[in-house]
């Protein structure tokens, strides 16, 4: 113990306290500030998020509420967006919509993010013929048009809530297997990855604690940026009848039945779902982009 | 018996243009407890050695011959899995040069330790932060506790390197590898580092195989040292013996070589590069480079021989031995 003391002063000299801990959400809130247009991009995907949450409590009338004394009326105070052919309040459903629109979006994008991480970190990791067997299997995929892939799919599977979901994520794994691979590929080389081992974790400890960590930012960024495009596929999928089916609340479905009657000029019918996909796109986006300012070191206010 | 027990290693880097012969036959020991020193050129194979003992070459080097004795076992031949669960961390550890980048940039200070502890020394969560700030007290890190929660580029350079050092030494390994541990650090904090490894290594009696390519460290933290060459030995033996009469010629001109303090005039170099080890010379290594070579140096290869006692040299001729020193004894 003497000895401790001692040399407690010689080698421990210079060393400073801890700086003051700033919390992660107030630093996060302190980045937003400084960055209007992903704050637009919060707040809508927030609305989105709420809507989704909430929409069936807030609505004022039933979704499924069909009226046909009430057929395809313009907007009014009683219907803001008015009404489709059955009657149903089109702002109700297009409230009501964002929950399974949601639903399938998240899910296909977390679908697809976990089998492509999956994927291209064993590829990047392992190398060899992992590398080479994994990744001519994602350019089989990448092969074909997106969009053309995601309609083969659905195709096959006959249209429903599932086969949105599982057309859209197969499409998207290949992107996030080819960047966990190249992010896997320069972090494995790194120093810390072989300090790490030197110090005794294990390759497979090595390969989940340590380094998938390390590219989680991108595949972050990704993700947002993949919903964004994921809604206008499945929406996409549902308006050309191979996704989710007519009665159903999904802004797809809703362009489609406004597109029967477009040449009566009831473009309420269409355009409120519309404009939401819209919406839905820009805020993901806008969150995105934001997201690969906010969660690099380099690039995030001091 | 020695702790480490290396002989005749032999590794290479397998290149389009051809085998690079990295290591051509090193051979060491470390006693338990003991500091030896791994000096030489940038090039010379020191850090190869390091990898090539914890068997963490990057293609495309490999291990193709000779012995790495660890109790008895041949580190050379043992599986992977062996190696990571019995030898690596809990045996033999290793800290680096550039120490915050040996540190996981994403993951706490006190995740990285706790981790291994618990992994490795089967501890739960609680215990493993009460030793995790054990462990920073013991390499003398101010307000442990607060430092587990900080990210690496929070730290300083000395700090990461203590901190690593920590980590090194969170299964009390019995020999420790430090791979230019304070090339990177500012003086007062490289002075910091060689104090703290000195006092661990009297305090808990693990060895330290340390490699450097500065001799004033060397000096400092060594009790033997081992000059490596172009891949082999060319001298090896006790600190103060070494450097008062070096006989290897090599060992000589490169302590010739080092800046004094009152020196007269340039500083001496050594003549030539590095060998080349795609087509390296025939017979000894440094002939082309050597004051003393002879028509033999460029056909046989010299053995690493004793010569004085505790030292053993690879030349044909050798440097005499200063008359002080045979004087003293």
């Amino acid at each position: 113990m003497a000895v401790e003391e001692r040399n407690l002063i010689a080698p421990g000299a210079g060393l400073t306290a801890a700086p003051p801990v700033v919390g992660r959400f107030s630093d996060f809130v302190y980045q937003l500030r400084g960055n209007p247009a992903t704050f637009a991009g919060l707040f809508i995907v927030v609305v989105i998020v709420l809507s989704a949450l909430l929409g069936p409590v807030l609505a004022r009338y039933d979704p499924y509420a069909v009226d046909l004394g009430q057929s395809a009326v313009g907007p009014s105070l009683a219907h803001p967006f008015g009404t489709d052919q059955y009657g149903e309040d089109i702002l109700t459903r297009v409230v009501v919509a964002a929950r399974l629109d949601l639903f399938m979006v998240l899910s296909a994008v977390g679908a697809s993010m976990l089998i492509g991480v999956a994927l291209g970190a064993l590829a990047g990791f392992f190398g060899r013929f992992f590398d080479e067997g994994i990744m001519r299997s994602q350019d089989v995929l990448q092969a074909f048009p997106r969009f053309v892939f995601a309609m083969a799919v659905a195709w096959a599977l006959g249209p429903g809530i599932v086969t949105v979901i599982v057309a859209t994520a197969a499409i998207n794994i290949p992107g996030y297997a080819r960047l966990m691979r190249s992010l896997m590929l320069s972090v494995k080389e790194t120093q810390f990855a072989l300090a790490a081992v030197a110090v005794g974790n294990s390759r497979w400890r090595l390969l989940w604690r340590h380094l998938l960590p390390n590219c989680l930012t991108p595949i972050i960024v990704l993700s947002t940026l993949q919903c964004g495009f994921t809604i206008l596929e499945a929406a996409g999928l549902s308006f050309i009848g191979l996704g989710v089916r007519v009665p159903q609340a999904e802004w797809g479905v809703m362009i489609a039945m406004g597109l029967q009657d477009f040449l009566q000029g009831h473009w309420w019918i269409y355009t409120f779902p519309g404009l939401a996909i819209a919406f839905a796109v820009l805020g993901f986006n806008l969150l995105g982009d934001g997201l690969q300012d906010i969660l690099d070191p380099k690039r995030r206010r001091v | 018996m020695a702790l480490l027990e290396v002989s005749d290693l032999r590794t290479s880097f397998f290149l389009r243009s051809g085998e690079l012969r990295v290591l051509d036959g090193v051979s060491l020991e470390i006693q338990a407890g003991e500091v030896l020193g791994l000096v030489g050129e940038t090039g010379s194979g020191k850090s190869v050695t390091a990898y090539s003992i914890t068997r963490l070459l990057k293609q495309p080097g490999r291990v193709v011959g000779g012995e790495v004795k660890w109790d008895g076992r041949d580190l050379v031949r043992l599986w992977e899995s062996e190696l990571e669960q019995e030898i690596r961390g809990k045996e033999i550890s290793m800290i680096f040069q550039s120490p915050r980048e040996a540190l996981n940039p994403v993951i706490t200070v006190g995740r990285q330790l706790t981790q291994v502890l618990r992994i490795r020394r089967g501890m739960d969560r609680r215990e493993a932060r009460a030793e995790a700030i054990r462990i920073l007290k013991s390499v003398y890190i101010s307000d442990p506790e607060s430092r587990l929660d900080s990210y690496p580029h929070e730290l300083s350079g000395g700090m990461a390197q203590r901190i690593m050092i920590a980590l090194a030494l969170s299964c009390q390994p019995r020999l420790l590898i430090a791979d230019e541990p304070t090339t990177g650090l500012d003086v007062t904090t490289q002075h910091q580092i060689v104090l703290l490894l000195r006092e661990l290594r009297d305090r808990t009696g693990m060895a330290i195989l340390l490699i450097t390519h500065d001799l004033a460290l060397a000096a400092q933290l060594c009790d033997r040292v081992a000059v490596l060459y172009a891949g082999r030995i060319a001298e090896m033996g006790p600190i103060g013996h070494l450097f008062r009469s070096p006989r290897h010629p090599y060992t000589a001109a490169l302590l010739a070589s080092r800046p004094r303090l009152g020196l007269q005039g340039d500083i001496l170099t050594i003549p030539g590069n590095v060998a080349n080890l795609m087509r390296p010379p025939g017979g000894c290594r440094f002939h082309p480079r050597c004051p003393n070579a002879t028509q033999v140096c460029a056909q046989q290869q010299p053995p690493l021989e004793p010569m004085d006692p505790g030292q053993r040299v690879a030349c044909h001729n050798p440097m005499p031995q200063r008359q002080e020193l045979a004087a003293s004894g």
